[in-house]
């Protein structure tokens, strides 16, 4: 084994110091997540937004999805409710620590669930909306430069550190002139490229915090498959606490 | 790790050299995505613009929710148009299959409408009508009535004793069910309550048995949607949401579904539930003076994909006639009987799949009779039917896909038995979706068993099998 590592391993170590960007080397990589991450954080201001999911799937109408976001990121609580369409209104998704909770008002009833759902048939999963935890859920394997339409970007590729993440491998493509991710790879367990999100560079002031505006998600399982989400009705202003109830989902049929 | 020969470590070794030399162009590359095109990123990754929202500290955005500017009507419409065949004792008789034992062409029209009035945060109002065809049903109504002294019949010279005789008409009214109708109103946001028709689902199964939301129920569970809405009595329900937790407490009371009540008959119940990781554990009792009183423990865990979930009532006392013979019947009272369910979901979204099983404990099953026997007895003794299941072990199970090979094409598929007796049902359906409005559906119900079992009775006591082919004709909410 000794043999063969030591003529690899010296070859691995000479393409990466001939591959390593100049700026590489200097910079720290674990912090730029660790900004993207607080970039997202509303800290102990509350969040709230209503999100618009235009779904398109090949061979049929573009289908609409609203809905209305309630986030508490210091206590790592989430409220979502949908809105439209008619059929769902009033199923919600409430997690608190690690808890998630589904309800449906057709029955009454609440049921456990999980982040990795996808809302209603959008190719937007229930973590989408929570706040990024890049930094402490991934490991970075590897970064590499490049440019994105008008941007210079960083290019991480990480794995996760748990199975709790909807994606165990993501390859995120992050400005190189401030910490904002524009575009996200999703991978299966077995390297699949699953979902490819981009993060428009439209983005919304809220507080000390920015946040895209307009994000596209393309299925790259099913091709044809997207949505774009636009995000409206941004508040940073607080919640009162009966929003992270069981009640509150009840009451806002 | 079986050593690699010397040619191949020099090949790796090129080879990783001359992929390290790459990065730099391979990572300019991965930036452009083929599958969106090196052009249309150009365009959606230009100049940046920021739209600042006005920090509002007063904003409440919550309040969306808990009050409208004016009352808000939906519903829902559900049309069909069906063919069933039913055949008896298929298995033994065998199946011709232009000549069912009964055959029927079932129109089907249901809707229901919803009216939400929200005026203020801390007060609202739903109610929900429900009706189906017939939209009409006829009843008799006393017009009149006349007293007739006692006297003898002049042809006759019979006497005949004193009489009321009575005219009467026929009625049409329409058939619109209220299904609820309740206010919401809280106190100081912190307890919030409702007072009303309302479903009670205090419980935590969903599945094919509900033990816990049997006591308030008004309806049984329906089989082919298990976490269907239950009719509920008219009930106040209070809720305590412990602060930033998942811990709640409630309470309920209740009346049965009568006209003539007394105070006897108030249904009171509490309930206390909390989190431990992602398992929640609820712990409730039930009490009314002229019913069985009930201890009920509660149980739910799971992460999303695969859910579990169980419940255990104990009762002290039992309403049941239990049969010893097909004719003689008693009571069992000052005894402790214990019911409860467990069971669990399963779902991949990959894959489009639903699926469930659970287990059915019923402590005051009958024993010695069949379920045709107990019917039989039942029937001429209605006074002393009770809602409880006729055997002690049930199972179910259901798998469904929502989209089968293709979009348009879902399938589903449960099955109920009584372990007990050995009669089982089982009900798959294949739905093909032309577009929203309109499918097409076949489906089959079997049923299986010993003559005179549980699930042969809709065969009238021996087993059958009916087959529908209907249309789904203008579906859908608003």
């Amino acid at each position: 084994m000794k043999r063969l590592l030591g003529p690899f391993a010296a070859a691995l170590a000479a393409a990466f110091l001939l591959a390593a960007p100049a700026g590489a080397a200097t910079t720290d990589f674990k912090a730029i997540l660790a900004q993207i991450d607080k970039m997202q954080d509303f800290g102990s201001s509350d969040f709230s937004a209503v999100y618009n999911i235009v779904s398109e799937k090949p061979g049929e109408n573009p289908a609409t999805t609203q809905i209305k976001i309630f986030r508490r990121d210091l206590q790592n609580q989430i409220l979502i409710l949908l809105q439209k369409p008619e059929k769902q209104k009033g199923q919600g998704y409430l997690k608190i620590d690690d808890n998630v909770w589904f309800y449906d008002p057709e029955s009454g009833n609440f049921s456990h669930s999980t982040m990795k759902e996808n809302i209603n048939n959008t190719d937007a999963k229930s973590s989408d909306f929570k706040r990024y935890t890049f930094a402490a859920d991934y490991d970075i394997q590897k970064t590499e430069e490049g440019k994105l339409g008008s941007y210079e970007v960083w290019i991480f590729t990480l794995a996760a550190k748990n199975t709790e993440v909807s994606y165990q491998k993501i390859r995120l493509t992050v400005r190189k002139d401030k910490a904002v991710p524009l575009k996200e790879e999703d991978f299966s367990v077995s390297d699949r490229l699953m979902r490819t999100t981009l993060f428009l560079p439209t983005y919304i002031k809220a507080g000390d915090r920015q946040i895209p505006a307009k994000i596209k998600m393309v299925d790259e399982l099913n091709k044809g498959n997207q949505s774009v989400l636009t995000i409206s009705d941004v508040t940073v202003s607080k919640l009162p606490d009966s929003v992270f109830t069981k009640a509150f989902l009840e009451r806002a049929q | 790790m079986r050593p690699l020969p010397g040619g191949s470590r020099a090949f790796l070794a090129v080879i990783a050299l001359a992929a390290a030399l790459a990065f730099p162009l391979a990572a300019q590359d991965s930036g452009v995505s083929a599958d969106t095109g090196a052009d249309s990123e150009e365009d959606l990754f230009g100049a940046e613009t920021v739209t600042e929202t006005k920090s509002d500290a007063a904003a409440t955005p919550q309040k969306d929710f808990l009050k409208y500017d004016m009352v808000k009507v939906g519903g829902s419409a559900s049309g069909s148009l069906g063919l069933t065949g039913t055949w008896l004792d298929p298995w033994n008789a065998g199946i011709d299959p232009l000549k069912p034992d009964s055959r029927r062409l079932t129109p089907s029209m249901s809707d229901s409408i919803k009216i939400t009035a929200k005026p203020s945060e801390d007060f609202g109002v739903n109610m929900e009508f429900r009706a189906s065809n017939p939209f009409a049903s006829s009843s008799s109504v006393l017009t009149g009535a006349t007293y007739v002294a006692a006297g003898t019949n002049p042809y006759t010279s019979l006497p005949y004793p004193a009489s009321v005789k009575t005219t009467s008409t026929s009625l049409t009214l329409p058939s619109i069910k209220v299904w609820s109708l309740y206010s919401k109103f809280s106190w100081k946001d912190v307890v919030f309550m409702s007072f009303g028709k309302q479903s009670l689902a205090w419980g935590v199964s969903q599945s094919f048995f509900q033990p816990a939301n049997d006591i308030f129920a008004l309806n049984v569970v329906d089989f082919s949607n298990t976490g269907a809405e239950r009719e509920g009595p008219i009930a106040f329900k209070a809720q305590y949401p412990l602060p930033l937790s998942m811990a709640n407490a409630y309470f309920y009371a209740g009346v049965p579904d009568t006209t003539t009540l007394d105070i006897n008959d108030l249904r009171v119940a509490a309930k206390a539930e909390g989190n431990f990781g992602n398992t929640e554990l609820a712990a409730a009792g039930y009490y009314a003076y002229s019913d069985h009183p009930r201890a009920i423990l509660m149980g739910t865990t799971g992460n999303g994909t695969f859910n579990f979930f169980g419940e255990a009532v104990a009762k002290w006392g039992s309403e049941r006639y239990f049969l010893s013979s097909p004719i003689l019947a008693a009571q069992k009272a000052d005894q402790l009987w214990f019911s409860g369910t467990a069971g669990g979901f399963y779902s991949n979204t990959d894959w489009n799949l639903t699926a469930s099983a659970a287990y059915f404990y019923n402590g005051e099953g009958q024993s010695g009779v069949t379920a045709k026997e107990a019917y039989a007895y039942y029937y001429m003794h209605q006074s002393e039917i009770d809602r409880a299941k006729f055997g002690t072990h049930y199972a179910a199970a259901s798998i469904s896909f929502s989209e089968l090979f293709v979009d348009q094409l879902s399938f589903m598929v449960y099955g109920v038995g009584n372990i007990s007796d050995r009669s089982f049902i089982v009900a798959p359906s294949l739905t093909w979706k032309f577009f929203d409005y309109m499918k097409a559906k076949t489906g089959a119900t079997l049923s299986f068993g010993p003559e005179g079992s549980e699930y042969t009775l809709m065969g009238g006591g021996k087993p059958s099998a009916a087959f529908s082919l209907s249309l789904d004709l203008g579906s859908g909410s608003f």
